[in-house]
């Protein structure tokens, strides 16, 4: 038994509609109500007056592991060289820094940013042990990732069939094997498309070949089944055209065809570009109108910061299109069955009137949708940026005339193609707490996270209060990880390990039996080896499942 | 596992195969008392690896003579701890999870690691230009080219073909061999080079021109005869037929075996690959290697940034190519290495320095000489299990019939780390 006292920090917990001067008690990981006996005497007190408090932070859409990310790593040497390195310590393991950390630094990294979860977006179900094997080496976090489904051969036939008890009864085998958290899907039927040297496709109605199956189709049946397995967390859309101006008509297609099932947009800053390449302007504002009118929409953004990073997405046409754009290194990895894979160096230049909009765009979309638990922050790390990045944002988002100031040094073309510097509004702490932390976890359906209730993980977050924004959230003082305290007056104290989180739907074995025979005819592996073993994930939580219809 | 109803044998099923880097997981092993009798589905060498003698049961040794296994871990930590410019080697043979701790362990004494088996030159070019590939199944699914490269003799595995390749049925190829074209880039004597349906003799020392006017094609130059002749040996005509047929194909696969080239060789071939995406699609393929010599770059690269040569000794992970532990050797600046293989020492056959060795006892080490302790454990597959990662990224697990009843290499890499930080303490 360990209780742990936050005494006297000014506490912002919008989940809670907390947000004031409390004190906060931790037994053995988790909140509890302050207890009614007076003289209860904690094992440890941190004393918080002055400083804020909050629930650790959630970041919903990164990649930090997984082939993906470690062949980034592979690939680009020289990030190191540029960044630096993270020292081995008494308490934790050396690492490399850069858009591409490696795996100890990535936990230490976001933990020192009071982080205390990350959710990688889009791992290949065959790269499942791959991911457990890094994940179980980036620390002190706990962790959870999505599988991409929308270019899965099994998924693309049940449709093609109408069979939706068997893609109910795949999506269910495909996560517990994988040991996953959630449904990806990324420009459904597109990677398909592509991989097979046909293009790509464009609109929701395309036909995607040799499967005889839509966009629309397969997005709209995996947000149906997943909302009817009771997922946590919804359908998680990378859209079509990513990147091209002009997709802003595509993504609003999209938001439509999703109309009347739950659904998050990721990296929505990326499809939101009107025009063609000489005249992409912003087309946030009628996104979002769409955003704040529909409920069952949420969104992060995937801010792009300026300076050097690395690109990476299981939509490998986007990686060629990038290779062609930037004419620099391209790692491209087909994946037999389910997806492909693009990574490219690439360097957000401020003088660039491309780059620059869409850094515009993205505050923009933080700006125009009106509630704060349906738009999370984030870089799509680290494809606009790196997830160290988090502290600009912010400061950007609660102070008008920095953005003014960082604007006015921008090309002249985006101030008149984006209403950016027209949009007043500014970020409180609490609406800040909402989109790191509290939305996320909303969000995900991580009931246990973003929130300081009694029964949440005591996962804290302790800031110095600041006039400079950036420099608070850089520099919190403290952050509690499962009751223990890890960042410690702003030095990493302690290391852990962090927990695996995953769903565990409902298998149905005689389907399964089906599955199997199917993936041994096609599949390099065999179905029993791919699957992950239940002594193969160490630190595993899973999350219930809501009552599936 | 199932048991044999006629013979009452214990049948393993599924099992992945350690015998190289191709890790075929489509193998039967039929288990009678300890040993394996009969292993269906691989080759002569999936064979010899699981059916090979296992009479080699000594336990850890020090100075030569037998020691306890608590009395060898002390010590082995103990050399560890007071080495001064250590070396981490081999992990080629090693499973993820033991090579996860072999590289904890490199970090925490600041040793230079290398990886038995790597191909510093191949990682050279794909830190230039990148690299278009895809896993086996792509190849199966989808290629209708299939070109293999033997240009250095390197072996393509017989079971890569069959599986994967050239009869392999796949969804876009329903006819299998019939719906696939096989180009063999080799010596034209070479009796793979008769099977094939088009051969290339392409001299070792012209690959680079070679492969170069091939791109230069690809990308719509044109060329004189005489200056291809010269730089290439072959004729233009047949590297213009060569070129368009790459570019007709719908998914090409280039199949290296494992490689001896140069980083400029290995660079031309990459940036084939790559260039040809402009027309159709086109993927590298790495075939053959050692078990596990692609986990071990990927946990290098995840723990520390660089699938190869990493020093530890400033305290973080330095990158640090051609100046690698045989670099080191050569010029005197190892004095204790950790050996976690069964291959070869990368310097003298006989090391002059000492030497922690931790080989899979089914095969007497190649190494002797000043080997201070000796931990002979347990042979991945067969009685250590962990996970092994194919050449194309995927990971697989291991199903060895026999777990439990020897030492393994993570059990002794866990021992020695834990007296490591018992000496910090």
């Amino acid at each position: 038994m360990s209780l742990l006292k936050i005494a006297g920090g000014h506490v912002v917990d919008p989940a809670n509609g907390v947000d004031g001067v409390a004190d906060l008690w931790i037994e053995d990981g988790r909140v509890i109500p302050s207890p009614a006996d007076p003289s209860t005497r904690p094992d440890q007190t941190i004393d918080a007056r002055g400083d804020i408090v909050m629930p650790a932070g959630v970041d919903i859409h990164c990649h930090i592991a997984g082939p993906k990310v470690n062949g980034a790593r592979s690939m680009r040497p020289e990030e190191p060289r540029r960044a630096g390195f993270m020292h081995r310590s008494e308490i934790g393991r050396s690492g490399t820094l850069g858009s591409v950390p490696s795996s100890f630094s990535t936990g230490a990294k976001y933990a020192g940013l009071g982080y205390g979860t990350a959710v990688d977006a889009a791992i290949a179900p065959f790269a499942a042990r791959h991911t457990h094997h890094e994940l179980a080496d980036t620390p002190i976090i706990d962790k959870a990732f999505l599988i991409l489904m929308g270019n899965n051969h099994y998924v693309m036939e049940r449709i093609r069939d109408g069979d939706r008890e068997r893609l109910r009864a795949y999506l269910a085998w495909i996560l517990g094997a994988s040991k996953a958290y959630g449904v990806k899907v990324v420009n459904a039927g597109g990677v398909e498309t592509w991989k097979q040297g046909k293009g790509n496709v464009s609109t929701l109605d395309d036909v995607v070949p040799g499967f005889e199956v839509t966009p629309r189709g397969i997005l709209t049946e995996l947000a149906r089944t997943v909302d009817e397995m009771g997922l946590p967390h919804p359908v998680h859309v990378h859209g079509q055209n990513l990147g091209l101006p002009g997709n802003a008509d595509s993504t609003i297609e999209l938001m439509t065809a999703l109309d009347g099932h739950r659904a998050h947009l990721a990296h929505i800053q990326f499809h939101s570009y009107g025009g063609d390449l000489r005249t992409m302007d912003s087309q946030v504002g009628r996104l979002a109108d769409y955003i704040n009118t529909h409920r069952s929409l949420t969104v992060d953004v995937g801010q792009v910061m300026f300076g050097e990073t690395t690109s990476m997405t299981a939509d490998g046409a986007v990686g060629q299109f990038l290779r062609k754009v930037t004419g620099r290194k391209w790692l491209s990895h087909d994946v037999e069955l389910e997806t492909g894979c693009g990574v490219v160096p690439i360097t957000y230049e401020d003088k660039n009137a491309v780059h620059a909009l869409q850094w515009a765009i993205g505050l923009e979309w933080f700006l125009r949708v009106d509630d704060p638990w349906r738009i999370a922050l984030s870089t799509d790390h680290p494809n606009g940026g790196s997830f160290l990045a988090y502290p600009q944002i912010i400061a950007l988002l609660m102070d008008r005339g920095r953005r003014a100031e960082a604007l006015a040094k921008l090309p002249a073309k985006v101030r008149d193609r984006c209403p950016l510097g027209d949009l007043p509004r500014e970020y409180s702490l609490n609406e800040i707490a909402i989109i790191t932390r509290a939305g996320p976890a909303r969000m995900l359906g991580m009931t246990h996270k973003g929130h300081l209730g009694p029964g949440a993980d005591g996962d804290v977050t302790i800031y110095r209060p600041d006039s400079d924004k950036e420099r608070m959230f850089s520099l919190p003082r403290y952050l509690i990880k499962g009751g223990q305290v890890v960042l410690d007056d702003g030095d990493l104290r302690e290391s852990a390990d962090g927990s695996l989180l995953h769903v565990a739907p409902e298998r149905d074995g005689l389907a399964e039996a089906e599955i199997a025979d199917w993936f041994n005819h096609r599949s390099s592996i065999r179905f029993a080896n791919y699957g992950m073993g239940d002594d193969e994930v160490a630190n595993t939580r899973r999350v219930e499942v809501g009552g599936g219809s | 596992m199932s048991i044999d109803r006629s013979t009452g044998l214990r049948m393993i099923e599924d099992a992945t195969c350690p015998g190289c880097g191709l890790l075929c997981d489509d193998l039967t092993l039929v288990v009678e008392g300890g040993r394996i009798v009969e292993t269906r589905g691989g080759c002569d060498r999936g064979q010899v690896w699981f059916e090979g003698r296992d009479d080699h049961s000594g336990g850890p040794t020090i100075l030569g003579r037998s020691a306890s296994l608590d009395d060898a871990l002390g010590r082995a930590a103990e050399l560890l701890a007071s080495a001064k410019a250590p070396a981490v080697w081999g992990l080629a043979g090693s499973s993820i999870e033991a090579q996860r701790v072999a590289v904890s362990i490199a970090d925490r004494i600041g040793a230079v690691v290398g990886i038995e088996g790597a191909d510093p030159a191949g990682l050279r070019a794909f830190q230039r230009v990148g690299e278009v590939s895809a896993t086996f199944g792509e190849v199966k699914d989808r290629a209708d080219l299939i070109v293999y490269d033997a240009v250095d003799s390197s072996p393509i595995p017989e079971r890569f073909r069959e599986r994967f390749a050239d009869e392999a049925v796949g969804r876009f190829v329903p006819e299998g061999r019939t719906g696939r074209t096989i180009v063999w880039l080799g010596c034209s004597d070479d009796p793979h080079a008769r099977s094939s349906d088009f051969a290339l003799k392409v001299p070792k020392d012209r690959q680079v021109a070679f492969y170069a006017v091939v791109r230069a094609l690809v990308n719509g130059i044109a060329f004189e005869q005489e200056p291809v002749l010269r730089s290439t040996g072959l004729p233009l005509a047949s590297l213009v037929e060569f070129a368009e047929r790459l570019k007709r194909a719908k998914y090409g696969a280039l199949v290296l075996g494992r490689s001896a080239d140069s980083s400029a060789e290995s660079e031309a071939k990459l940036t084939l690959v790559r260039d040809l995406n402009a027309h159709t699609r086109f993927v590298a393929i790495h075939v053959g290697g050692l078990a596990n010599g692609s986990g071990a770059k990927a946990v290098l690269t995840w723990q520390a940034g660089a699938a190869g040569d990493i020093d530890f000794g400033g305290g973080y992970p330095a990158h640090c190519p051609r100046d690698g532990v045989r670099e080191r050797l050569q010029r005197g600046e190892i004095d204790l290495a950790l050996i976690v293989s069964n291959g070869d020492w990368p310097g003298d056959a006989t090391p002059t320095i000492p030497c922690i060795l931790i080989h899979d006892d089914h095969d007497p080490s190649p190494i002797a000489g000043l080997v201070e302790v000796t931990f002979p454990t347990a042979r991945l597959g067969i009685d250590e299990g962990g996970t092994v990662t194919r050449t194309d990224g995927v990971m697989l697990p291991l199903r060895p019939p026999f777990l439990g009843r020897k030492t393994t290499q993570v059990e002794v890499l866990l021992g020695i780390e834990a007296r490591l930080k018992d000496r910090s303490r």
